[in-house]
């Protein structure tokens, strides 16, 4: 099958093309080069005036694993208020902050993403995640497994373990999780909270194991550099919420010691004291510390107003943050020895001092971190809002006057103490394809997604050019993916299945040993049920591997 | 025949018989017969051994009783199927793949359903549903609970092996084992229920209905409300206050309820009474609770239907968009008010959890060697997750999903394989 894609306006900063009008060939799943001038072309789609881009990629949005099956389960109200029929090509299902799973792959490839990744799997539970997410349609998926809570890695760093062995640990983690990165939650705090701890700063000792946030992060991120992980330490950091939590949050960029690591949901992390409420943005500072550190991304998971639901590992704060919970019910598990989970339903309201400046700090830091290569969109999908919100977000970053007056609508003083009526930065199309596609791909070590140079997976989407950037990137005129036409005028036409990134780092086997007899003395589950197969990603669970191989990496 | 009996052995098997979900089992299959070796209780002996392979009695599909070939059969479901204005999936004892089919099956054909369970799971399910609540799951509490209290009885019967893998007997990387843990049973036979070794027990005899009450006691008393009882349910208020005591004492306390015991009008009351004294004594010191049952695919029907379809069980797709009514969609309420006009009844761990007798027709895909009080319209033996078939099932904390195996080739057809087929021939 061979398909031609005729003069559209191709945005692919991967490749270094700024809106060029060019003619694109798919040869069945892939990208191809210009055929030869007799081949036959099976089908042409003319997209003069058209914006064509890769498939987005959203590299953190909770849309797998048990949590997000609490939240349904705590919310039956919110599916009840969005259900959504089957048609003959779908199935139903309810769209709502945590939507079904068919229905999260419908709207995903509706606004035109073909890959998500969930960022908070615990490995104990990476069997549900990804039979969740083999449940969601079109998308490839991944997941980053969650350590640095877990009482393995805590009693290795407290019985003084070598950098070798947390890498194999971390390896062999990967391996039996099936995940493409490593993710920690409020390091120690987990654990901590565990042992009755409320709080735990980044220089603070653990209860019981005595180790800091601080070496946890160091310990971490190292092993990913080690083992050749593209994919940097994906950290939540310590403190999330708390005013003034912006020192935690600059002193954990600089526990990974020039090495990579990417900070999420900063702006739940950029909050400093000042002010008559003592609570105020502190975006300059997290911005400033990111454009002047190379080695640091973040995704902002910024915050939208209206009803939604937090999950998140982080028991320590959501804890600490149920009394907020509305409507007023909650959940907090402690999970198995690995981490926990933490489940509070939040109504962002933009009269609200606290939630208007929630809202302002993370488009603040969207607008000064300067390197778009180094920021990523989302709204850690559903704690800061929606996925299904990105649209806004994205007009709201790209227009300028559209945000002035979304401002006049905020809380006065939060509006007034703002910094956002002064910055005049409008993200350009090609930024936001960085930020949107190029940028994750890269960042995740994706070398066959997030562009449209030949031989990439034909994972594509075309907007009608639309001054009003909400509605270009809310309905897209076409959606590729393999290369199957499976959104037209953004509705879903065709339904196929995603499969699975994952890497696989060379690793010693030999952690084995020290692993079963901690399975078998403590765990209550086999080391060797716990592991989970590539056959058995592929049949029982129904979302097969795409693996990225790691070359390992000596020290910088 | 001279065939040389074959025999092999299987390690770390997983058992998907109760809500515990053990995975050290050892069997060994001869002759396409298995037994367990080391591990076993009385439910995965009953469970892995309670048909003979093969028998071809048991294995015969059957239309109004006449043997039939699978394929005729899965045809005449399909066209009975297609023609129902309402079809009612009952028992819904399956694994992972088998509530994915069935909840495909039930959005093509506006079917309702209802796991055989759902009584016992509503109980937990709306007490989140109202209030949320703070759990454990099985591997934290092995670890780290010092003290457990347990509201309701029965439990050796339905988790034969808690104690020895999570509690009494097992070992805590925190030491609470070698200190000895604190036991303490609430309920009518609490002093009827034998007592696990290495623990220091107490027994309060309670009736069932009472302990909802008993709970909600101890909260008030938590919170320095004086009580103008003198006893809750036959506990006394110095006793209660001692009992708080303890509790307020623990490093990390368990409160668990066997779900299932708790088998009295608006029982989820109780459970929520549970939940909200756990989250009162978090303020000061830690403690989880636990819900402690599970069988027949419940938890993992349950699981699977959350993320398919938004709700846990007891959902109409009638209207081609899932609804759930947990009084509306009951399906002996939906059976006695003439409303379904077709049962699918799915039971593939458990020959003798049959389906109810019905006057409609009905489809019963039952775990081989069932045996319907009525001839049901289509009969098909079906596969055990586990014995002849992989799969998947969840643990009753709702987390842990463990693998199964198929050990033995009994040539019977998976639920999913069945449900699957159907889809096609509508």
């Amino acid at each position: 099958m061979l398909i031609k894609l005729t003069a559209g306006t191709v945005y692919d900063p991967a490749n270094g093309i700024d809106g060029e009008v060019r003619d694109l060939y798919i040869h069945d799943d892939r990208i191809a080069d210009t055929p030869a001038a007799d081949a036959t072309i099976d089908a042409e789609y003319d997209l003069r005036g058209s914006v064509v881009m890769a498939g987005a990629i959203d590299l953190h949005t909770h849309i797998g694993g048990g949590k997000v099956n609490v939240a349904r389960t705590l919310m039956p109200e919110l599916c009840r208020q969005a259900p959504v029929e089957h048609t003959a090509m779908t199935r139903s299902g309810c769209s709502h902050a945590t939507p079904s799973t068919f229905l999260t792959g419908y709207r995903y490839a509706e606004m035109g993403y073909t890959a998500a990744f969930e960022p908070a799997v615990l490995p104990v539970n990476a069997r549900q995640a990804h039979m969740e997410m083999a449940d969601t349609p079109i998308l490839d998926t991944g997941g980053y497994a969650m350590l640095g809570n877990d009482d393995f890695l805590l009693r290795l760093l407290a019985e003084g373990a070598e950098q070798g062995v947390i890498n194999d640990y971390v390896a062999w983690t990967l391996h039996a999780t099936q995940c493409i990165g490593i993710k920690v939650v409020n390091p120690g705090g987990i654990n901590a909270f565990k042992f009755n701890a409320r709080k735990l700063d980044i220089d603070e000792p653990s209860p019981y194991y005595e180790i800091t946030p601080r070496q946890i992060v160091q310990r971490l991120s190292r092993a990913l550099y080690d083992l050749g992980v593209p994919h940097p330490l994906h950290v939540h950091a310590s403190n999330l919420g708390v005013p003034g939590n912006y020192r935690t949050t600059l002193e954990t960029m600089r526990a990974a010691e020039g090495l990579p690591l990417h900070l999420t949901h900063i702006q739940f992390h950029s909050y400093g004291t000042e002010g008559e409420r003592k609570f105020s943005s502190a975006a300059a500072e997290i911005a400033e510390a990111i454009n002047s550190s190379p080695n640091i991304s973040a995704d902002i998971g910024q915050v939208m107003f209206g009803q939604t639901v937090t999950v998140s590992g982080d028991t320590m704060r959501q804890y600490a943050n149920h009394g907020y919970a509305q409507p007023n019910k909650w959940v907090c598990m402690d999970i198995e020895c690995d981490a926990g989970c933490g489940v509070v339903p939040f109504r962002y309201r933009d009269r609200n001092f606290v939630n208007a400046m929630q809202w302002a700090i993370g488009l603040e830091i969207f607008l000064m971190v300067d390197d778009p290569w180094r920021v990523f969109l989302t709204t850690d999908h559903p704690n800061g809002a929606p996925f299904t919100s990105y649209p806004h977000l994205i007009r709201l970053l790209m227009d300028r006057s559209f945000r002035e007056s979304m401002l006049e609508q905020i809380h006065p003083e939060a509006a007034a103490c703002s910094r956002l009526s002064g910055l005049t930065r409008e993200y350009s199309l090609y930024e936001m394809a960085i930020m949107t596609r190029a940028g994750p791909a890269r960042i995740l070590g994706l070398k066959d997604c997030g562009h449209l140079a030949a031989g990439a997976f034909a994972d594509i989407t075309v907007y009608r050019d639309d001054a009003n950037r909400e509605r270009m990137f809310e309905r897209p005129a076409y959606v590729f993916k393999n290369g199957k036409l499976v959104v037209r005028d953004g509705e879903i036409c065709a339904v196929t299945r995603g499969g699975t990134h994952t890497v696989c780092p060379e690793f010693d086997r030999g952690i084995e040993h020290s692993l079963k007899a901690y399975f078998d003395r403590y765990r209550g589950i086999q080391m060797e049920n716990f592991k989970i197969s590539r056959d058995e990603m592929a049949e029982g669970i129904g979302s097969p591997v795409m693996s990225t191989t790691c070359a390992p990496r000596a020290a910088p | 025949m001279n065939q040389q009996p074959t025999e092999s052995l299987h390690h770390n098997v997983a058992c998907p018989f109760c809500g515990l979900c053990c995975d050290d089992l050892t069997l060994v299959l001869a002759d396409e017969q298995l037994a367990v070796l080391a591990n076993g209780c009385p439910l995965s002996q009953r469970g892995f051994t309670a048909v003979s392979i093969p028998d071809a009695g048991d294995h015969q599909p059957r239309i109004q009783g006449q043997a039939c070939s699978l394929d005729e059969g899965v045809a005449h479901a399909a066209s009975l199927l297609g023609r129902a204005r309402l079809p009612l999936f009952g028992g819904l004892g399956t694994d992972v793949a088998g509530a994915r089919a069935a909840l495909h099956l039930a959005d093509r054909t506006g079917a309702v359903l209802d796991h055989m369970n759902s009584a016992s799971m509503l109980r937990n399910l709306l007490a989140i549903q109202d209030s949320g609540w703070m759990t454990a799951t099985l591997g934290e509490v092995r670890n780290r609970a010092d003290l457990l209290v347990i509201f309701g009885s029965g439990l050796e019967q339905r988790l034969p092996r808690f104690h020895e893998r999570f509690f009494a007997d097992a070992e805590s990387m925190f030491g609470r084992h070698t200190a000895g843990r604190e036991l303490i049973l609430i309920g009518p036979d609490a002093e009827a229920s034998a007592a696990p070794d290495h623990t220091r027990i107490t027994r309060i005899t309670c009736p069932t209905e009472r302990l909802g009450d008993v709970a909600m006691a101890l909260r008030a008393l938590l919170r320095g409300h004086s009580l103008q009882a003198e006893d809750v349910g036959g506990v006394g208020i110095d006793r209660l206050r001692e009992l708080l005591t303890r509790l307020g004492a623990a490093h990390y306390g368990v409160i668990a309820w066997v779900t299932a015991a708790l088998d009295f009008p608006h029982a989820e009351l109780a459970v929520q009474a549970f939940c909200e004294l756990v989250k009162a004594l978090n303020a000061s010191t830690r403690c989880s609770g636990l819900p402690l049952g599970g069988d027949n695919g419940d938890y993992t029907f349950s699981q699977v239907a959350t993320w398919q379809a938004g709700f846990p069980t007891r959902i109409s797709l009638a209207n081609g968009c899932p609804h759930f009514d947990p009084v509306q969609y009951h399906a002996a309420q939906l059976l006695r008010d003439k409303e379904a006009d077709l049962v699918l009844w799915i039971s593939a761990f458990d020959a003798q959890r049959m389906p109810p007798s019905v006057s409609i027709p009905a489809i019963v895909l039952g775990r081989a060697g069932m045996q319907c009080e009525n001839v049901p319209e289509v009969f098909i033996p079906v596969a055990t997750p586990g014995l002849d078939h992989a799969g998947h099932v969840y643990r009753c904390d709702s987390v842990v999903s463990l693998p199964l195996r198929g050990l033995r080739r009994s040539g019977l057809p998976a639920v999913a394989t069945v449900l699957n087929a159907i889809i096609e021939g509508l």
